[in-house]
């Protein structure tokens, strides 16, 4: 699974603890998604698709792995 | 919501404690000749007494002297159970799925050693082998766990 996180906390000026805040997790747990090392679940997904107002498939891409 | 049937992160803390009180317990008792507490209570035994012939299925009531054997597992149980089981401070679903990878670890390494002792070792060796492994699923799956999560923290610390 690819993910744009980064690049949405970056245009959103987040920094991994703020938004780690906002959806409830640790920052950890921000990074390993950020470097695409854990698959959130459903109900993460759609915390951090609507902490940035935007559809989960404009952040999370489903890769050739998938 | 999904229930999950942790503890708080204090009980970890606890869990901690009353397994140290077991192992001071333990090495006292073995000290001191197995010390007798005179806790008299019911218990089941399955075997028979002497004046009568085992019968399968057949639960003999007795009053029995409890003693630190009963103490010592009873410390131990609760004590692994409050470690193994209690929340991170900070719990979110990815400590969930490391801790869920771990049990799967600690049971799969505990069968693979049910089933190298069912092959190759007989006797009171067995029994006393069967006896320690639900305490060395808990610790296999404590030290994995731990391992697991340090190392995630670690990877994700930038």
């Amino acid at each position: 699974m690819k993910n744009r996180l980064k690049v949405e906390r970056a245009i959103c000026d987040l920094t991994q603890q703020q938004l780690a805040e906002q959806v409830g997790v640790s920052r950890q747990t921000i990074n390993a998604i950020e470097k695409g090392n854990y698959v959130p679940s459903t109900t993460l997904s759609l915390k951090l698709a609507r902490v940035f107002s935007k559809p989960l498939e404009e952040i999370f891409q489903l890769d050739e792995n998938d | 919501m999904v229930k999950n049937y942790l503890f708080s992160p204090v009980f970890r803390k606890i869990g901690y404690a009353l397994l140290v009180v077991a192992l001071v317990f333990f090495v006292l008792c073995l000290s001191f000749d197995q010390l007798a507490f005179g806790l008299q209570y019911p218990m089941i035994s399955l075997t028979p007494p002497m004046d009568e012939e085992w019968t399968i299925f057949k639960f003999y009531p007795r009053i029995t002297q409890g003693g630190w054997f009963e103490i010592v597992m009873t410390l131990m149980c609760v004590g692994c159970v409050f470690v193994a089981f209690s929340k991170e401070k900070e719990e979110d679903e990815c400590i969930a799925q490391i801790r869920m990878q771990s049990l799967v670890w600690a049971l799969m390494v505990n069968m693979v050693l049910v089933l190298l002792t069912t092959l190759f070792i007989y006797g009171g060796s067995y029994l006393t082998c069967m006896a320690v492994y639900p305490f060395s699923t808990f610790l296999f799956f404590i030290i994995k766990y731990n391992i697991s999560l340090y190392q995630f923290r670690k990877n994700n610390e930038e």
